[in-house]
């Protein structure tokens, strides 16, 4: 279903302007039209060559009067084509335009949930190689597809009305070369299916052991590798078998044409011998065979050009077609700036499995909150919820007085500052990166935050200082150094709330302190809620929201209170207590 | 014009690449192209029968008897004769070619992975290993199929229509003319609408690639662009892109549409018939060829123009790979670290690092450095990021060579020892736990595939982590990465009972592992302390408190050594101090310590 109307052209319709949609339908009429005269020319070619040999009329007309006739076909068939092919190329290109557009605009307004390791990858292969793929398939193949189709079912008419038996062997030529390639198709297919898993993983494989040389130099294990060795025997293996089946799926495609004509031909012959076929007629015909299976060679390329580059299109469906996060069109006023209130909040990731359930807190303005538990108790998951990178389940989110849903993502963003495990820095400036946090701030105010983040000693480090440009992603700075900027650009941006996660801070030890600083300093302008893994962090903090690894609160309180208590917080701060004391000699 | 030359020497270094990695099929090459040649000349046979055959109708006609069965027969036999070998042939050269394609990306693999097991640990950064990764998943691929197939797809592209021609111009001269038709004015107009072509593509691709850049960083950036409000400026960069390359595109290809079209005007079907039967009538009554070969020509003329097309873009796929081959011939030139041949064997575990000097490039990591590590002792480097310490720790593992001085274990240079007997000695335990995709015992018995169960859980109790891994359902033959994920702290674990096993007497290692997973600190800590028990030990040290005990502890500054010696003796020197005040970690002793932030520290160190 899907793959007819992406031949005809019609999966497209979708994603095109209306007026495009117009053009891109004349043009695809056209292109019919164009086929049909095609076709006809082609036809002549019967009666001109017939009229050639006896100096007669054939079909009612002369040599001559044919030779005119096809003048006139050139004539229009260029005037069409130009036009079909224009109004193909000005859709083809509205097209590309408008699915950039539309790609951009869902991208920014999708949940941040929504985004994986490798969607950047796979939307910038999207718009840069595929799309200009699809523009191609739809502006060239669909078009000379049904000039192909037009010109073929002319001659098909043609021959028939000229010579029944001959339309008839024409007629069976056309499932006969369709079959033929769909099984060459489907062998090609069946030896590549055996062979893709086993060289995935040989590819895999080698990419393991370039990425842990370390691991294995070390445990004497060299190209000798057992795993990596079945690996390659398994790929010769299997790409035994897919070199039986991809050339027996190459023979059968690459002679399909052959094999039809060598018959049509040999037919033909036998006919004329026996006196089945005019003699004369007996040249025409194997002359129309030889130019009508090049015709049908054409027309089954085409196929595979669109159907292969209809596969990208169900992905741009896929994409086109996921949620946006539903967003009010005017904000509900901040009410009360800075405050974090959780009310019986339910939250899966996967239906059923739920990772929070009936949470119940409130961080008020100004205080700080630090968040503790065992890993995978939904510590992260919360974060993300207040960031509103998720919609909950049931219950409500409120940040500033309103329920998050009920704010605007901009309204939203203001209140908050994020600092996180995975900062991304864009490819710019150091200083452009911290800025980004208040875009005005004066000299004073960035050297001050960057000497309390630590983001100064890397300043200091790196031979061009503030202008060291950081790479895509930040990929010259180290993870805690990429630390430092997200902290830095949190200092600058002064939000009503902060949400902190400790977790990366701890491999950036050597810089503890100003981590320290920083927080101190955050606490003071800003509410702080805090993934907490540091004893100091956790003690200084006004609130304690204990998690269970089940996602519900198993205690809320201070230090000093839930310290005495023999619940699950004294056993946690006891653990931590004996950890921070550890001396590996 | 310079833009032109380098990607013309581009294109060159792309040739040449393909031409070093093609060598080793090169003969299989040959006689595939050879098959396919003639394979493509038989192609001429259908429409030789349909000269033959015409001729005896016609004359079957023009002498009003019947037609000469035993010759059409015999052409029939021909052509089905014709057919066979053709088929043969191309089946035989397309065996060839598939068995060479094997062949090479099998040898290619293979290279790849000698050269990888011989490069310098130091090379294999996350740099290099995305090269590794495109090199053996994308470029091979790309790689192999062109160097293979290619040169017997383009013979075979060229070789076909081109001997059709060839045929006509053999039936006669003028007829040749006639099969060629109007291409060469379909050329000209076709270079005439290609006029410009390589600059504009080149102003393209910048424009295409900006767009894809914007497009990554309204992805990869989405979470900073949200939070600092910078959607709107970031989604309109992207806009502004996205339009200026439409515009561009738009601007490129109507007018190039419009003038191919014109192009193709000049070979479209009902042209060539008509200058085709126009000027073949002429021949026809001037009695030099007769009609059915006037049809060949025709048709000849009709299959022409598609053939040139297919045949340019052949030539551009393949220069396409061009890039993929340089790729892979640079990772085949991968830097060898160098092995002895005479290896000396070392007498006992003491480390002596001496005046060793070691640079990335134009950046001087380490200078004139000097260390001693007496056997069984424990030696911690401590110092801010980028001070040399891990560059250290790197050397002494033979991850590269020291640019001067030496480092020797047992009083033997570690160049002077083979791997064998370098990694007997030495082991590490570094941030990244470097987990194979096998099962959990073959990951610990990485260096004893010999081991018994018995031991691997022995090793697996000291590191902390049996329990977790008998709680598996497969337990100790559970595949990472398949049947189950390992959290951070679990994954350190199971290396740390790899290093227990492997036994070796010289351990390096890094003390963020400790704290890789706060989660689960306290069972990475107690496998650490099994792990350098009775070992000669050199830590990548972060937290002061923690090496506090250790023999040795070498303070480190941009590259030079600023102070060593004990806790004790270091409590006064003012290196140690700052690089204790800025970790801001404290040795809680007891209760009374544990306050928020700074100033406990200060405390502790001026206390100290």
């Amino acid at each position: 279903m899907l793959r007819g109307k992406a031949i005809l052209g019609l999966r497209y319709k979708r994603w095109l302007k209306p007026e495009h949609w117009q053009r891109y339908k004349l043009g695809l009429i056209l292109a019919g039209i164009e086929g049909i005269l095609i076709g006809i020319a082609l036809v002549i070619l019967l009666p001109i060559s017939m009229s050639l040999m006896t100096g007669e009329r054939s079909w009612g007309l002369y040599f001559t009067h044919w030779l005119i006739v096809l003048a006139a076909i050139a004539v229009i068939v260029a005037a069409i084509d130009y036009i079909s092919v224009r109004q193909c190329y000005i859709a083809g290109l509205g097209f590309m335009r408008h699915m950039l557009l539309k790609l951009g605009h869902k991208i920014a307004n999708w949940p941040l949930g929504a985004f994986k390791a490798d969607t950047a990858g796979e939307m910038s292969r999207i718009v840069s190689k595929e799309m200009v793929d699809l523009m191609e398939s739809m502006a060239h193949f669909n078009k000379n597809f049904l000039t192909g189709v037009g010109s073929s079912l002319i001659v098909i008419v043609g021959c028939w009305a000229w010579n029944r038996s001959f339309g008839l062997l024409v007629t069976i030529a056309v499932p006969t070369y369709a079959l033929i390639i769909y099984i060459a198709s489907h062998c090609v297919d069946r030896g590549q299916k055996m062979s893709e898993p086993a060289e995935q993983n040989l590819a895999s494989r080698i990419v393991e052991f370039a990425k842990y040389q370390g691991a294995l130099r070390s445990a004497h294990v060299g190209t000798d590798y057992k795993v990596l060795n079945e690996a390659f025997a398994a790929s010769q293996k299997y790409g035994l078998k897919n070199l039986i089946w991809g050339s027996l799926g190459n023979i059968l495609s690459g002679m399909a044409a052959q094999i039809i004509v060598v018959s049509l031909i040999v037919l033909a012959g036998v006919l004329a011998v026996t006196g089945q076929l005019m003699v004369l007629q007996t040249i025409v015909i194997i002359g129309m065979s030889l130019r009508f299976i090049t015709m049908l060679e054409d027309v089954s390329n085409n196929l595979f050009g669109i159907v292969e580059r209809g596969q990208m299109l169900g992905r741009l469906d896929e994409i086109l077609d996921t949620d946006e996060l539903p967003e009010v069109k005017s904000s509900a006023p901040i009410t009360s700036p800075g405050e974090i209130v959780i009310e019986n909040v339910v939250f899966a990731y996967n239906p059923g499995q739920p990772v929070i359930q009936n949470v119940n807190f409130v961080v008020s303005q100004g205080e700080m909150c630090a968040i503790v538990g065992p890993s995978g108790c939904g510590k992260t998951t919360i974060m993300k919820l207040i960031a509103r990178f998720y919609d909950i389940d049931s219950g409500s989110v409120s940040v500033g007085g309103q329920d998050v849903r009920d704010l605007t993502t901009e309204k939203l963003m203001e209140q908050i500052s994020m600092v996180f495990q995975d900062v991304y820095l864009f490819d710019d400036t150091l200083e452009a990166n911290v800025l980004i946090g208040r875009p005005d701030a004066t000299r004073a105010e960035l050297e001050r935050v960057a000497e309390l983040a630590g983001v100064s000693e890397i300043v200091r480090r790196l031979p061009d200082g503030w202008k060291t440009r950081c790479g895509e992603g930040g990929r010259s700075l180290s993870g805690g150094e990429r630390q430092r900027v997200s902290i830095a650009r949190a200092l600058l941006k002064r939000a009503p709330i902060v949400l902190f996660d400790e977790a990366t801070s701890a491999l950036d030890a050597e810089n503890e302190v100003n981590i320290v600083k920083s927080m101190k300093e955050l606490k003071q302008h800003s509410t702080l809620l805090v993934i907490a893994h540091k004893l100091e962090t956790i003690q200084a903090a006004d609130k304690i929201v204990v998690l269970a690894e089940n996602g519900t609160v198993a205690q809320i309180g201070n230090h000093q209170k839930l310290v005495q208590d023999p619940g699950p917080y004294h056993g946690f701060w006891m653990q931590r207590y004996q950890n921070a004391g550890w001396k590996l000699v | 014009m310079t833009r032109d030359q380098t990607s013309k020497q581009k294109a060159q270094a792309g040739q040449n690449a393909m031409k070093r990695l093609a060598q080793p099929i090169r003969s299989y090459v040959i006689v595939a192209q050879v098959l396919t040649f003639i394979s493509g000349v038989l192609n001429v046979a259908p429409y030789v029968a349909l000269v033959k055959l015409g001729q005896v109708f016609l004359t079957a006609y023009q002498q009003a008897k019947p037609v000469d069965a035993p010759t059409v027969r015999q052409n029939l036999r021909f052509l089905i004769f014709a057919f066979c070998m053709r088929l043969f042939l191309y089946f035989l050269g397309l065996l060839i070619t598939h068995i060479a394609d094997i062949k090479l990306r099998n040898q290619l693999r293979r290279r790849i992975v000698e050269k990888l097991a011989g490069a310098p640990l130091a090379w294999f950064d996350t740099n290099n290993s995305g090269k590794v990764r495109k090199g053996v998943q994308d470029d091979t691929k790309m790689v192999h199929t062109l160097i293979a197939h290619g040169p017997v797809d383009r013979l075979n592209a060229i070789i076909s229509p081109l001997s059709l021609m060839i045929y006509c111009f053999i039936l006669d001269w003028r007829l040749g003319l006639l099969s060629v038709g109007t291409i060469p004015l379909f050329l000209l107009l076709y270079s005439w609408s290609m006029k410009g072509m390589g600059e504009k593509t080149v102003a393209m691709d910048n424009k295409l690639a900006e767009v894809s850049a914007h497009m990554v960083e309204l992805v990869a950036g989405i979470k900073v662009v949200k939070a600092f409000a910078k959607v709107g400026e970031t989604h309109e960069n992207f806009k502004q892109a996205a339009n200026d390359y439409a515009d561009f595109y738009y601007d490129w290809c109507m007018p190039l549409v419009s003038r191919s079209s014109l192009a193709q005007s000049v070979v479209s079907t009902p042209l060539i018939l008509l200058v085709c039967l126009g000027g073949g009538v002429l021949m026809i009554e001037a009695g030099i060829v007769s009609l059915p070969a006037v049809l060949v020509a025709t048709l000849v003329a009709l299959t022409l123009p598609s053939a040139l097309i297919t045949i340019t873009k052949i030539v551009w796929s393949y220069q396409l790979a061009g890039s993929a081959a340089v790729r892979l011939c640079e990772l085949l030139d991968t830097p060898q670290m160098s092995e002895t041949s005479s290896p000396k064997t070392p007498a006992g575990c003491s480390v002596e690092i001496n005046n060793v000097t070691y640079s990335y490039g134009e950046t001087v990591a380490l200078e004139d450095v000097s260390v001693y590590l007496p056997e069984g002792s424990v030696t911690a480097l401590l110092g801010p990021s980028g001070s040399g310490k891990s560059t250290l720790a790197m050397l002494l593992a033979r991850f590269a060579d020291p640019d001067a001085g030496s480092i020797k274990i047992g009083g033997v240079d570690l160049r002077d020892m083979s791997f064998d007997q370098l990694y007997d000695h030495v082991s590490f335990v570094l941030q990244d736990a470097m987990l194979l995709h096998t099962s959990i015992r073959n990951n610990i018995a990485l260096a004893k595939p010999t081991a018994s169960l018995e031991e691997v859980r022995q090793v697996a109790q000291a590191a902390q982590i049996d329990d977790t891994i008998m709680a598996l359902p497969a337990a100790y033959d559970t595949i990472l990465g398949q049947d189950c994920e390992l959290s951070g702290g679990e994954q350190q674990r199971v290396a740390i009972a790899r290093a227990i096993l492997a036994d070796a007497p010289i351990l390096i290692m890094d003390e963020a592992t400790a704290f890789a997973d706060p989660d689960s600190e306290a069972e990475i800590q107690r496998a650490l302390s099994h792990l350098v028990k009775g070992r000669t030990v050199l830590v990548i040290a972060h937290r002061p408190g923690a090496i506090r005990g250790a023999n040795q502890i070498v303070v480190m500054e941009r590259g030079h050594i600023a102070a060593r010696g004990r806790h004790e003796d270091l409590i006064n020197n003012n290196h140690y101090r700052s690089v204790v005040a800025q970790s801001g970690t404290v040795d809680w002793g007891t209760e009374a310590h544990v306050s928020v932030g700074v100033d406990s520290v200060r405390e502790e160190v001026t206390h100290a």
